[in-house]
């Protein structure tokens, strides 16, 4: 019988993390618990067929509504315009929505035929509200989320297009501090040890320590940032995948992070 | 003694207000539109229905047979036209692919949802399969309700109960906690079986305001605003026809629930 050594070490790894952090509805006081473990490492070689990229418009600084001073026409001719492996969520950092007014991911996604998604940062205020936007070819059946008056993480699932079958729900927050992110994975630690992937931001001082804390979680961390902005991307992905680059580029004014994902398990 | 039993019963009758001082009311206004195969009474045009939504303003719209982008509405996308022209969120659910588009139901809603469902019900003896949405939503108050849109299946009285389970079960396998409402379409009358099943665990907010269809010359109620849990209430329910756009009357209700 061939045993895969890799394979027990992940199963291993999930059921001591598993067993390790509290329950998806903690009581108060509960603070999780940092187990000792080590990722197994992925294949040094990507296997294109298994990457699918997710594109992130951001400045990286919280100026305002990404869209004031940039047009949707133009975010709109980027998804139309894109060759090769197509994007499988686009998402938009600061797309703000203010309840009454025309929302600019509804604007984009009515453009391309696509269907448009917000995932709130922050409670809803008479004006407008802060958060991120999100496109996808898809219309979801299954958005999950978690809110809880201060922090809110919401996302797309998405059935993956490689050839490892899956679904995944690809979510976006934004991670003020460690709090923060022990919030979210004590909320949604059974979906972002197997099926829920995060691409957020981070204020560049506290990345680090954000990312350390989901590294203790056994999830797999990726952060990218300039010394220049206030804000870095941090990737954050179940075991099973792995992010193999973030390219930057910009697409007339609206300047993008293209992430690229695999699974490789 | 008696100055005991009087101080006692004093002290009892005082405990509802107590209980009152903790608690406060969410207020919401619902609408629930069956727009009748993807808007056909209006030629799949979006402006008519978005107007009327825009006059009475609600906080949540539940939304019946919507097409995205079928051959007969002419590849349109309705639902993102209305949510642009009255700037409220969507979130469509496909029942079906139909006429190389999606057919389904649909919610807009004036504020965010940071989580959204759908539970598509299919049976044997159905025309087709069919798709009851829900969005979580935490409202300015800070309270999350869950505001959910259904289309009940038609066929027979057992099979429509048999849809209210599977609802039922999806809904309340997911969460018991949050004030919820279920909003639509539900092809049964009030007396009817499937709504005294419904009525077991969901709330009719508003009975009796009167019929629902058809929109030209209301003579039965198949349209329904329920609650959960049995403790919502409504100030203001109106029943609006308006033939130019549906065979189906639409609704308009400001409901309420004291919460924690």
């Amino acid at each position: 019988m061939h045993i895969n050594i890799k394979h027990c070490l992940f199963l291993l790894t999930i059921a001591t993390v598993a067993a390790c952090t509290p329950a998806e509805k903690p009581s108060d006081g509960d603070e999780p618990q940092v187990p000792e473990v080590t990722l197994p490492e992925p294949p040094d070689q990507v296997k294109d067929a298994n990457v699918f990229i997710i594109d992130m418009f951001t400045t990286l600084d919280d100026d305002g509504d990404f869209f004031t001073s940039r047009d949707e026409g133009v975010a709109a001719d980027y998804i139309r315009n894109q060759q090769g492996k197509m994007s499988l969520v686009y998402i938009y950092d600061r797309a703000d929505y203010q309840p009454g007014k025309q929302y600019s991911m509804t604007k984009i996604a009515y453009n391309v035929g696509a269907f448009p998604y917000f995932a709130q940062t922050e409670s809803v205020t008479d004006g407008s509200i802060k958060g991120t936007g999100m496109v996808t070819r898809y219309p979801i059946a299954d958005f999950d989320g978690f809110a809880d008056g201060t922090v809110f993480l919401s996302g797309c699932t998405v059935q993956l297009p490689i050839t490892l079958t899956d679904k995944l729900c690809i979510a976006t927050a934004s991670i003020p501090d460690t709090d923060a992110a022990e919030k979210i994975f004590k909320a949604k630690k059974v979906r972002m040890l197997s099926d829920m992937m995060i691409v957020g931001t981070v204020p560049s001082g506290e990345v680090s320590q954000v990312g350390d804390y989901f590294k203790s979680m056994s999830m797999r961390v990726t952060a990218m940032g300039s010394v220049d902005t206030q804000k870095d991307i941090i990737v954050i992905l179940p075991p099973s995948y792995v992010c193999r680059s973030i390219d930057c580029g910009k697409h007339v004014n609206l300047p993008y992070y293209r992430i690229y994902i695999e699974k490789w398990m | 003694m008696k100055s005991v039993y009087i101080f006692i019963t004093a002290l009892l009758s005082l405990l509802p207000c107590l209980k009152a001082a903790g608690q406060q009311a969410i207020s919401i206004r619902v609408m629930s539109m069956n727009i009748k195969e993807g808007a056909q009474y209006a030629s799949c045009e979006s402006e008519p229905y978005s107007a009327l939504i825009n006059e009475y303003s609600p906080d949540f719209v539940c939304l019946q047979e919507v097409d995205y982008k079928t051959n007969r509405n002419g590849k349109r996308d309705w639902l993102n036209e209305v949510a642009l022209q009255t700037g409220m969120l969507p979130y469509f659910c496909k029942s079906i692919n139909y006429q190389n588009g999606g057919f389904g139901t649909a919610i807009l809603s004036k504020y965010p949802f940071f989580k959204a469902r759908k539970s598509v019900f299919s049976a044997s003896g159905t025309r087709e399969d069919r798709a009851t949405g829900w969005i979580y939503v935490v409202l300015p108050s800070g309270h999350t309700v869950r505001v959910a849109t259904t289309h009940l299946a038609l066929e027979t009285a057992d099979i429509t109960t048999k849809h209210i389970a599977s609802v039922n079960s999806d809904i309340f396998a997911e969460d018991t906690q949050t004030p919820t409402l279920l909003i639509g379409d539900f092809n049964a009358t009030p007396d009817s079986d499937p709504i005294k099943y419904a009525k077991i665990k969901w709330q009719e907010i508003a009975p009796g305001q009167g019929n629902t269809i058809p929109s030209s010359g209301p003579n039965r109620q198949l349209d329904y605003v329920m609650g959960y849990p049995k403790k919502w209430r409504f100030s203001n329910y109106e029943i609006l026809p308006h033939p130019e756009l549906s065979d189906h009357c639409f609704i308009v209700a400001d409901v309420s629930i004291d919460v924690e």
